[in-house]
């Protein structure tokens, strides 16, 4: 199974006339994006804005990023099951646009039905600035959605239009026409490689439970599910797509696509391990003895597979942690060493117990940081995607003023934390 | 010149002892108490020195007040160094001297120092850049403290890094506590590379503790259940329809009580639960589902136990600090324990 993956690099993003890609200078159309989604907003009021990498301008509202990518010369689409058929994915061409995001914002039409776990988090992205590596997306060039939901359409006819027009205009924007355009071409398979290479397994769990609060692979809810088998080359071409609004912990649509573990293991592949695949699994079961069996069964397929090591990571946060380290313990039951990614929640004072659950199997642990220690961000000049920050449900903030906050309120934040290289460390 | 704040109680501003802890908050242009030493020592540096003072109770029990006062103070004075302290091992004003310390460092980014005996609670409320001067345990040490105070007062005027290792090194109180620092790859990076050396059978370096939690031992069995009172508390969020209290509905840092006196059930449309954890459709759709009302009236009715508190008690448990649940468990076992209560139904979510 072979991908052939075509990456862009944009210097700059700008309106045009035509959508077009010319040398690395990205030109949009507002009309054809405009023409592109139009039967999708009928009750959606939108307007759209760019945003580029050092810029003092923080997004607000962010709902979800997709990275563009669009399959070449074939019936198959990206984003298999969204807004299109089902069709298998991870062969044939994919042109991607590697540091532009298409970047969804705005509020869901009735926030007021909501009950608390469907409502939306607030997730900033700051271009710049001391958020800019707290937050997922400061180092792309944004096309940013603004969508208002109309009063007659329900929040999940509201959910399904704004993951559709993400959706197509991230392919539209990779599939544009390109003139004099440099791409970095890359082969991605798994090839068999010398036998003596330690065979290693993804374990990634993604946080799925009810609408508004769910990820999709191939369209489909991940909900009471059983482990799935995933290539990595599937993640690419956008099999998995974030339906959760969870900002700050959630694993954002374009780092399901373009994400560093599966790049990172690629990397490796065949000179310092066997990369076997990714095992997509799902967290917040809702009893305890559910989410031993997730963990149980995710050891087990990776056993299967012939697994002498795995990394885990997670999207979530609190409960889903027992469904983690229910899993690191059976992977280390079945004789799979393990590392495990988490972030931590050391308190504001940095004294709290660091995890809520860890086993004593959970020997080899990663951190991405204390995601409760405050910072002082200073307001950005522009803002982009609303009039408010809401401060998670307990008040409302003005974006133009300095704010005091934990890292929870950026987009993206537990990956990004990570990306950054941020780890928690004892500091007397 | 440079400009030096100090932060005093009623007792060592010398305005007086417990009852004058309720000192509202006040301004005075220059030093005073244990300042005017402070002051002398730093006298070759011409400062201008200012003093706030504030009430042992008055500020805890008004702290968004006094921390607003505070704020328009430091706007107006604009110090180039908070001092606050030093407060031993008296608890309320150590408490005050670490919040805003730990307030101006982290609000305005001026730099701050304050002086604690390590086992004030004040240690538990220190922020991560403030520099605390680790003091005897009774204001015996006073002199020899303010003469540490000047040293690092200096230190930090003259932004001498080098010098001001040192000193933290000999002087400052060390709190172990985690904080976000850099590490030198990115997560993805460092996990690859742990699972190879763990791979090897190599020695490695897990990057987070386990820190084993408190144990709870299993409270005694009520002897006698059928002459007991039962009450009911969950950290499941459940209020009073519309959520009067505006109990949080994730971290929460308060608890509520509701009476449930002459009801024999509770009706979906008068509660609903606020908690971010969990899907409280089913709850909403039936509260006696987490406060179990209808089938706790039917056990008493039957003579199982004898009477059912007229209240239940609210948090809501997701994503919360486990030091500030203690905190209020802690407030609702004292409620509970002092209305008579001898038993008590915890549902979790």
């Amino acid at each position: 199974m072979e991908l052939e993956l075509f990456d862009f690099h944009v210097d700059d993003i700008q309106w045009g006339d035509r959508t077009s890609l010319v040398g690395s200078q990205l030109s949009v159309s507002h009309a054809e994006i405009q023409e592109q989604i139009k039967d999708l907003t009928g009750n959606i009021k939108w307007n759209a804005e760019l945003a580029r990498p050092g810029e003092s301008k923080r997004i607000i509202h962010v709902l979800d990023t997709l990275i563009p990518i669009a399959k070449l010369g074939e019936e198959h689409r990206t984003f298999p099951g969204i807004d299109c058929p089902a069709r298998l994915v991870g062969t044939g061409q994919t042109a991607r646009l590697r540091n532009v995001l298409v970047t969804i914002a705005g509020n869901f039409p009735h926030t007021e039905v909501m009950t608390p776990i469907e409502k939306p988090r607030e997730g900033l992205i700051d271009m710049s600035g001391v958020g800019a590596r707290y937050c997922h997306g400061s180092d792309y060039f944004h096309i940013v959605l603004t969508l208002e939901g109309e009063a007659a359409l329900s929040n999940l006819a509201f959910d399904q239009a704004l993951r559709s027009i993400g959706v197509r205009v991230a392919r539209y924007l990779a599939g544009v026409q390109k003139s004099g355009a440099a791409s970095e071409r890359k082969t991605i398979r798994l090839d068999q490689v010398q036998s003596k290479l330690p065979k290693v397994v993804l374990i990634y769990q993604v946080q799925s439970q009810i609408p508004l609060v769910r990820t999709f692979y191939y369209g489909e809810e991940i909900s009471k599910t059983l482990p799935s088998f995933v290539h990595p080359n599937e993640f690419i071409d956008g099999a998995v797509v974030s339906g959760t609004y969870k900002s700050e912990r959630k694993i954002p649509t374009s780092l399901h696509c373009a994400n560093p573990f599966i790049e990172e293991m690629l990397k490796r592949h065949g000179s310092e391990i066997n990369f076997l695949g990714v095992i997509l699994s799902r967290g917040y079961n809702d009893s305890f003895e559910q989410k031993k069996k997730m963990g149980l069964w995710s050891a087990r397929m990776a056993r299967i597979l012939g697994a002498d090591g795995a990394v885990a990571m997670m999207e979530g946060t609190g409960n889903t942690t027992v469904d983690f380290m229910q899993t690191v313990k059976a992977c280390e039951e079945e004789g799979i060493k393990t590392v495990a990614v988490m972030h931590e929640d050391n308190g504001a004072r940095g004294y709290e117990r660091p995890l809520v659950d860890h086993p004593v199997e959970a020997d080899a642990m990663v951190s991405r940081g204390n995601r409760s220690e405050k910072l002082l961000l200073p307001p950005l000049d522009e803002v982009i995607g609303g009039e408010e920050i809401d401060l998670h449900l307990k008040a409302k903030h003005d974006p133009h003023t300095p704010l005091f906050f934990d890292p929870t309120i950026f987009f993206g934040a537990h990956c990004q934390m990570g990306a950054s290289g941020f780890r928690a460390a004892y500091e007397s | 010149m440079a400009k030096v704040l100090h932060y005093l109680n009623q007792f060592f501003a010398g305005i007086g002892g417990e009852e004058k802890a309720g000192q509202e908050f006040l301004f005075l242009p220059k030093p005073a108490g244990p300042g005017v030493l402070l002051h002398d020592l730093l006298k070759d540096g011409q400062i201008e020195y200012a003093t706030v003072v504030c009430g042992d109770n008055y500020f805890h029990e008004h702290e968004e007040t006094v921390l607003a006062s505070l704020t328009e103070v430091i706007a107006q004075f604009q110090p180039d160094l908070f001092i606050a302290g030093p407060a031993f091992h008296a608890g309320r004003f150590g408490l005050a001297c670490a919040k805003s310390a730990s307030f101006v460092r982290e609000r305005f980014e001026v730099p701050a120092i304050t002086g604690l005996y390590e086992e004030n609670p004040g240690t538990r409320e220190i922020g991560r850049h403030v520099l605390v001067i680790q003091t005897g345990s009774s204001a015996a040490s006073m002199q020899s403290t303010i003469k540490r105070f000047a040293e690092l007062a200096v230190l930090l005027l003259n932004n001498d890094q080098e010098s001001l290792e040192l000193f933290k090194e000999e002087f400052c109180l060390r709190i172990p506590r985690r904080f976000t620092v850099q590490a030198a790859a990115a997560d993805s990076v460092r996990a690859l590379d742990m699972l190879m050396t763990k791979l090897r059978g190599e020695v490695f370096e897990s990057e987070i503790p386990r820190v084993a939690a408190a144990p709870h031992p299993v409270p005694a069995a009520i002897q006698n259940l059928s002459q007991a009172t039962l009450a009911m508390v969950t950290e499941g969020g459940l209020v009073p329809l519309g959520n009067p209290d505006r109990l949080e509905s994730s971290r929460g840092t308060k608890y509520f009580k509701y009476s449930i006196e002459e009801r024999d059930d509770l009706r979906p449309g008068e509660f609903e639960a606020m908690h971010t954890g969990y899907d409280t459709s089913t709850v909403n759709a039936d509260p006696d589902r987490l406060i179990p009302v209808d089938a706790m009236r039917r056990l008493e009715r039957d003579g199982n136990f004898a009477r059912l508190h007229n209240y239940y008690y609210v948090t809501t448990g997701t994503g919360a600090m486990p030091a500030k649940m203690q905190e209020l468990g802690v407030g609702i076992a004292e409620e509970l324990s002092t209305s008579g209560v001898n038993g008590v139904v915890l549902t979790a979510t």
